[in-house]
């Protein structure tokens, strides 16, 4: 998937794994598939719109 | 029961029934069961632990109780079941799939465990588990082919449940672990609304996510497992505190209405989608209603949420376990839940008011339908190297909301195909009063060739 949205959670991701596992535990392949799944999700959940909640304080903004 | 039924075919209600007036003997069904998995079970591999001695000492009980003070049974009386490898039992091993817990004895029973048993069920012994009730395909195959999954992570649940080991079994579900082992082995799954039945005792997935169900091979079980387990539990924080309705389904007010949920269709085989197609005619021709109904947020929305509250909540999970054994993990497992320790919190946050936003969308497709009809899986079983696609049960994972999945007929493979009803929340009683008319208008599905 080649949206520039996900790339970039995917990049922040990788950067998060190789802080936390190091490179060569990044680079396994099912770590690169558990992070590439991860981004894709990241990234939808991200992108969607969500009304305030009705206690939010800047929901009259 | 007739000369030619085998006690190893009675379902859970028949069973009791036999035992009430004394036409079966407790210690002759488990005796049968245990000849039963001695017969098959090298092929089909659904038991992890089978606990032949103790459920044979508790089916002894039973006669003698039976004998003693009748009016005292319980409505499962002398029913033999199963319980899927995550719910500890007291003194059998419960290893979750997982290495370093081979010789795990916890010291007291799950609640619902206990509740069975209170009911008068008899633990015949463990099924079999994916590590953790999570991805790695079980070593369980399906008895309907060997070379197809018998889904998970409830598998040895699902598989034994229609080879005819036990009457039913316990499962669990967090994303799609009840209902599609129901589908690919062809029995009855429920999983009821979330907070319907205590978690007490069973080792977490994702605390918000995690339900307790049941396999069976008839809808009226699936009810008398519900009725034994439902109810508040102080020891789980989870648990509803919620008066216990009636779940036999003996009101039976008029044809159901469906809500047909287009959305499915678009993730399924051409063979599940004109199969879903076929079951709606049949039913609308049995006076049922019948409309097309499509969810407000996207599948893919409804998937991601899932995915991020699943995958943050299982990283927690095992944040110290996987620290301590890391070797003992399966290799994808073990990459998710380190994936999962990497997820932002403040988008998990963001995931959890999205589940919201999609609870109250969902709950609006109950404004006219009594439940949501679609395919419980998206295909037939697939091979052994998967466990099968979740989609079509995640959604009701994440909102908690109950469902049945109901064998509905063969594939061209002669594979079982299944179809999915969701109540609207706590409405059990209807959902199962639904699902019972379903059972009566579909083709019964034949035990499998095992």
């Amino acid at each position: 998937m080649q949206e520039p949205g996900r790339s970039k959670v995917l990049e922040e991701l990788r950067t998060a794994a190789v802080a936390t596992c190091g490179e060569p535990r990044t680079g396994d392949v099912q770590m690169r598939e558990a992070l590439e799944s991860a981004a894709t999700a990241l990234w939808r959940v991200e992108r969607e719109h969500l009304e305030p909640l009705e206690l939010e304080p800047w929901r009259d903004d | 029961m007739t000369e030619a039924t085998a006690l190893h075919e009675l379902t859970a209600a028949q069973a009791a029934g036999l035992i009430r007036a004394r036409h079966v003997s407790p210690v002759e069904l488990v005796g049968a069961l245990l000849e039963r998995a001695r017969s098959v079970d090298g092929l089909v591999r659904a038991w992890e632990t089978l606990d032949g001695e103790r459920a044979l000492a508790a089916a002894r009980a039973a006669e003698a109780m039976l004998r003693e003070r009748p009016e005292e049974v319980g409505p499962l009386h002398g029913v033999p079941f199963g319980a899927k490898d995550v719910f500890d039992t007291a003194d059998l091993r419960t290893s979750v799939g997982f290495g370093p817990f081979e010789d795990r004895l916890p010291r007291r029973d799950a609640e619902a465990v206990v509740r069975l048993k209170r009911a008068g069920g008899i633990l015949l012994g463990k099924t079999v588990t994916t590590q953790f009730a999570v991805m790695p395909p079980p070593r369980t195959r399906n008895p309907w082919a060997e070379d197809r999954t018998p889904g998970g992570s409830s598998s040895g649940s699902g598989a034994g449940v229609a080879a005819r080991e036990a009457p039913l079994a316990l499962g669990t579900q967090t994303n799609g672990s009840v209902l599609r082992p129901a589908a690919f082995n062809g029995v009855v799954g429920l999983k009821p609304t979330y907070g319907r039945v205590s978690k007490r005792g069973v080792f977490p997935l994702a605390w918000s996510l995690d339900h307790v169900g049941v396999l069976a091979r008839s809808v009226e079980d699936c009810a008398l497992f519900l009725a034994a387990a439902a109810g508040h539990d102080p020891e789980d924080a989870c648990s509803a505190a919620r008066t216990v309705p009636d779940f036999s389904g003996r009101q039976r007010p008029g044809s159901p209405r469906f809500g047909f949920l287009s959305d499915a269709l678009d993730r399924s085989t051409p063979e599940v989608a004109a199969h879903l197609a076929d079951v709606a005619r049949r039913f609308e021709a049995a006076g049922a209603v019948v409309r097309e109904v499509r969810l407000e947020d996207s599948m893919e929305t409804v998937l991601a949420v899932h995915q991020v509250i699943m995958q943050t909540e299982a990283a927690e999970v095992h944040a110290r376990l996987l620290e301590r054994h890391p070797d003992s993990y399966d290799l994808r497992l073990r990459a998710y839940l380190e994936a999962g320790r990497l997820l932002p919190g403040a988008s998990y946050v963001r995931a959890q008011r999205l589940r919201r936003r999609i609870n109250a969308n969902m709950e609006g497709c109950f404004a006219d339908v009594d439940v949501l009809l679609l395919p419980t899986a998206t295909e037939a079983p697939p091979g052994t190297e998967t466990t099968g696609d979740r989609s079509l049960q995640t959604p009701f994972s994440l909102t908690g909301l109950p469902a049945v999945s109901l064998p509905s007929g063969l594939s061209s493979e002669r594979l079982p195909l299944a179809i999915q009803l969701v109540g609207a929340r706590w409405q059990e009683p209807r959902l199962l009063e639904v699902a019972r008319w379903c059972e009566e208008r579909l083709d019964p599905v034949p035990a499998p060739p095992v």
